[in-house]
């Protein structure tokens, strides 16, 4: 979490939409680091801003959606002062995606080859030979043969196309990749497979992947590190390595304990009352009190800073100390 | 895909069978004897062997079975029988006329789908801008003008008023222009016709295409594309404008059909000497043969015409190209 040498850090940034009933601060006053060759997940309920916080890493944030302010340094450039041109060359070539709908995101008319030479040769001066060459060994990479090719999407299955776009991801070698749920309506099994290759890829590759995920034991056991957003903030970011027993945020006890157990005793699993909050209007004070078990009145009224814990890791929480101390809490 | 071509070619010998037959069987349908639409008012003073006589003659006499296999056998010789009015054969009467109706309908068909494509992409781009809100008023005022009315309208200001363009018909009367300046005298002639058919179906593929890349610009894949940092010109005309073209060309299909319908009017308004106008004299005059080979001609053209691109737009979707392996 040393924010020296790191390859990517966002400083306060804070990304709204404004619509006709207001503005929703989808991301606000987010700060975190990427090491070089890190995998942090970045976990948080649906309509937290986990994806609006990925996408704003990319600058590929459409009206009526602005980030609003902040720095996004990657490789030591900072990306908020680039143009729309400048960004253009960076993305996919500095950083990469691995979209949410894997599905869809394939044009239809073309060959899959196509379009990952057509992402090459939009960075690289490379003939198109070369390019070809490399997309059969991008493609062996994931996992399918080098002679689908010349293969439309349409004639691929659902993992598959997951398998083509990481392999499109990876086409300029970037240093940093988003991989933005996607996994999400995946089966289960192909799941774990398409989230084995990331994993693979990320360590051989030594590639920074940052995670965004729903699903908080999904991404558990193969991230180094953990960033727990809740309504546009985040409120934990931790080593994850044990975390699962010992969140320090009461938001991240709940995600924690709302997973269900095979091993060990029969337990409930919980799932955290109430809904996320509105992002137009968002509470006062910590914005998850409304749905917290141990608020009490100062939450209401301030909202606790990301404050560096005994053990190094970050918790907006008054409280932290408090469940911070006790590794037990509640389980 | 060779099972794909023949089952369309399948498909529309079915469809060609049926029109056919149709055809043959309509005017059978309608109320009153031959005899009567053959000799028109004087029919009450013919006598019963003069009436059997006319029967015979045109073979009126055989049974339903007979007379449609005859009808097939004079189709195949391209025998669609002679106008009552004129007296002429119909079939070469259809084939003076048909091609003016070809280049009338065919010209505004190809400038309202490259217009429609065009303006219809500004739009989408320019979504919810005054330019975007602009022409769809614009297009949509156009549109809900009677064609009749529209076409008077061209010609009372570009004609009448401004003397721009010719007033009437296809070709200058007594003159014998040849090579360029009677290309010149057909385009001029061409001008008022096109831009009344053109305004008539601009408004349909128009919104049809902002629609169709307004769709296409919200699509996962044309995000994908600002994401890999291509250009806005290959995000728009290589991935957006490509699949937004998709459905234009089955818009493009239908409007053959339609064109030929709005050429009635419009061929009457600016008494252009195509089948439209010659269908509508024909009806006035209740001059059934040559309305019965008109009705043929063009729904054989627009059959073809749908053959034809049904057979293209395999080339544009390779899904329908080629179906998935995998599902």
């Amino acid at each position: 979490m040393t924010e020296i040498g790191a390859l990517l850090k966002l400083r306060d940034v804070s990304t709204s939409f404004f619509i006709d009933q207001g503005e929703v601060k989808a991301v606000s006053d987010v700060s975190l680091a990427v090491r070089r060759g890190e995998m942090i997940g970045l976990v948080g309920e649906s309509g937290c801003g986990k994806t609006t916080l990925g996408l704003s890493i990319m600058k590929l944030i459409d009206a009526p959606g602005r980030i609003i302010g902040g720095e996004i340094w990657l490789n030591g450039v900072d990306l908020m002062q680039k143009t729309e041109k400048e960004m253009r060359r960076i993305r996919w070539k500095d950083v990469a995606l691995i979209p949410q709908s894997a599905m869809n995101a394939l044009n239809p008319v073309f060959k899959i080859g196509q379009q990952i030479v057509e992402s090459i040769r939009a960075h690289e001066r490379v003939t198109t030979k070369a390019a070809w060459s490399r997309t059969k060994e991008l493609l062996d990479m994931v996992g399918i043969k080098a002679e689908r090719v010349r293969d439309y999407p349409h004639e691929f299955s659902g993992g598959m196309k997951q398998r083509v776009s990481i392999a499109m991801a990876l086409a300029c070698s970037p240093e940093l990749l988003l991989s933005d749920e996607s996994t999400t309506g995946l089966d289960v099994m192909t799941e774990a497979q398409v989230l084995g290759l990331i994993n693979e890829l990320q360590s051989s590759l030594r590639m920074a992947v940052i995670l965004i995920s729903h699903d908080l034991p999904l991404v558990l056991d193969i991230s180094d590190s953990l960033a727990i957003i809740y309504a546009g903030k985040l409120v934990e970011l931790a080593e994850a390595k044990g975390f699962a027993a010992r969140p320090v945020h009461p938001y991240s006890q709940g995600l924690i304990h709302s997973i269900p157990r095979i091993h060990g005793e029969q337990e409930t699993c919980e799932s955290i009352p109430g809904s996320p909050p509105d992002l137009i209007h968002p509470p006062e004070g910590c914005k998850f009190h409304p749905r917290c078990a141990f608020a009490e009145p100062v939450c209401g009224e301030d909202e606790p800073e990301l404050l560096e814990q005994a053990d190094g890791r970050l918790a907006a929480c008054h409280f932290a100390e408090r469940f911070g101390g006790r590794g037990d809490v509640q389980s | 895909m060779r099972k794909f071509l023949l089952g369309k070619i399948l498909q529309y010998a079915i469809v060609m069978a049926v029109v056919v037959s149709l055809n043959f069987l309509l005017p059978r349908l309608m109320p009153g004897t031959p005899i009567e639409m053959l000799g028109g008012e004087g029919v009450w003073l013919l006598s019963q062997a003069e009436r059997d006589a006319i029967t015979a003659k045109h073979g009126l006499d055989k049974s339903l079975g007979q007379q449609y296999i005859q009808y097939l056998a004079n189709l195949f010789r391209g025998e669609l029988g002679h106008s009552y009015n004129w007296g002429q054969p119909v079939g070469q009467m259809i084939a003076k006329r048909l091609p003016w109706t070809l280049l009338l309908t065919g010209t505004a068909l190809i400038l309202s789908t490259s217009f429609g494509i065009l303006l219809g992409t500004f739009a989408s781009w320019r979504r919810g801008k005054k330019s975007d809100i602009l022409s769809i008023s614009a297009s949509m005022t156009v549109s809900s003008m009677p064609s009749f009315w529209l076409g008077m309208v061209l010609v009372a200001i570009f004609a009448v008023q401004l003397k721009l363009l010719p007033v009437f018909g296809a070709r200058s009367p007594w003159t014998d222009y040849t090579g360029f300046r009677l290309v010149l005298d057909v385009l001029e002639h061409l001008i008022l016709p096109v831009t009344s058919l053109v305004l008539l179906t601009l408004s349909g593929n128009f919104l049809l295409m902002r629609y169709s890349m307004l769709d296409v610009l919200g699509s996962d894949y044309v995000f994908m594309a600002r994401a890999k940092g291509m250009t806005e010109g290959a995000v728009v005309y290589r991935h957006a404008m490509r699949n937004a073209l998709l459905p234009m060309a089955t818009a493009f299909m239908l409007n053959v059909g339609f064109m030929f319908s709005g050429a009635i009017v419009t061929e009457t308004v600016f008494a252009y000497p195509g089948v439209g106008r010659m269908m509508y004299e024909a009806a006035l005059a209740r001059d059934y043969p040559l309305l019965q080979g008109a009705f043929l001609v063009i729904s054989i053209t627009v059959i073809g015409a749908n053959l034809l691109s049904d057979f293209l737009y395999p080339l544009l979707d390779p899904r329908v190209r080629r179906p998935s392996r995998e599902h």
